[in-house]
């Protein structure tokens, strides 16, 4: 790795290091409630590095816990992870033009974080040469992997002892609130969150975390058609 | 087989299917699929998918009293997001304003 690549690395890394707060109190808590299921600490670490969807393993427990089956938790989860195919559509523009190798790696390293970072970084990323911009991606995805991996550790080792009053799983929706003003560019941007948020509500009650999927479908879709419609008007 | 090794065995196949999400637009076959996408489209998914993850949180509150109160602090959070477009900033704001509106008798 030469200097450059190394420095685009870092700044990949360093871009996503803001998301990393929201992110350590998520996976302290997959790691004290999968202790609680029953999951032994290897069996823990095991999922956070195999699946690597915070969302999703916290489905996974859950659903094992009330199913009693882990194959049916395994259904369920993957539909909470459906939305990564909106992810991988979303990198496609940059990812598919990398050698196979690149593809393989960053794939795995695609998570909401490695996402958050591709849609507020577009600048800085297009900025780089074709041959850096995987660094850049890299950087960003190993510092979110080594961090999930780290908060389960410590969630495995430590999670009883955090105070519940500290609300900490509630800084998944902080950490999210500033990444939607980040992203959204005009008005149209804006009126598909109001679509996405009132369906969420509308869709809340389908099972396996489907309505965030349709919502995040449907209201793009609706946003889009608005879009169109006022700019043919124009 | 014991338990834990079947729990480890569906993990995997979780795994690989989570896998398979991410890489399906990104191989070469799927590049073709995604590029008939409009770009104005794909633009739009990033702040829906935020939104629909931020209310989806809301949602799972499991009390009326943690869901109210939450709301609220969503809602001025907002604000802060907004003006300062700071992760950090509105994660600490949100944090503290929850824990003093918990700790306060109204």
């Amino acid at each position: 790795m030469n200097k450059q690549k190394f420095l685009t690395f870092l700044l990949g890394a360093q871009s996503t290091l803001p998301l990393i707060a929201g992110m350590l109190p998520f996976g302290m808590l997959y790691a004290t409630l999968a202790g609680e299921a029953g999951f032994p600490p290897w069996l823990v670490i095991f999922t956070t590095i195999v699946v690597f969807g915070g969302s999703s393993q916290l489905v996974f427990i859950d659903l094992y816990q009330t199913l009693s089956s882990a194959f049916q938790a395994v259904l369920g989860a993957n539909i909470v992870n459906a939305r990564h195919l909106i992810y991988s559509a979303g990198v496609s523009s940059h990812f598919s033009s990398y050698p196979v190798k690149w593809r393989l790696i960053l794939s795995y390293l695609l998570s909401d974080h490695l996402y958050s970072v591709s849609e507020t970084h577009k600048k800085t990323i297009d900025s780089f040469s074709a041959e850096l911009q995987p660094w850049f991606y890299f950087g960003s995805g190993v510092c979110t992997w080594v961090s999930w991996v780290l908060s389960a550790v410590v969630g495995v080792a430590f999670g009883q002892i955090i105070p519940k009053g500290w609300n900490l799983e509630f800084s998944i929706p902080l950490m999210f609130l500033p990444l939607i003003f980040m992203t959204a560019k005009n008005r149209y941007a804006y009126l598909t969150c109001l679509f996405a948020g009132a369906l969420v509500v509308l869709f809340y009650k389908l099972p396996f975390g489907l309505g965030v999927l349709f919502s995040i479908l449907l209201g793009s879709f609706l946003g889009f058609k608005v879009q169109k419609y006022g700019r043919q008007k124009k | 087989m014991s338990q834990d090794l079947w729990i480890a065995l569906c993990v995997s196949l979780l795994g690989l299917i989570t896998f398979l999400y991410r890489y399906s637009f990104v191989s070469s076959q799927g590049k073709k699929v995604a590029q008939r996408i409009p770009p104005s489209f794909l633009m739009l998914l990033g702040p829906a998918t935020f939104t629909a993850i931020v209310i989806n949180n809301l949602l799972a509150s499991q009390k009326m009293t943690d869901f109210h109160l939450k709301g609220i602090v969503l809602c001025v959070s907002a604000f802060v997001a907004y003006f300062t477009k700071s992760i950090m900033a509105t994660l600490a704001f949100g944090l503290i304003f929850l824990y003093y509106l918990q700790n306060t008798p109204f």
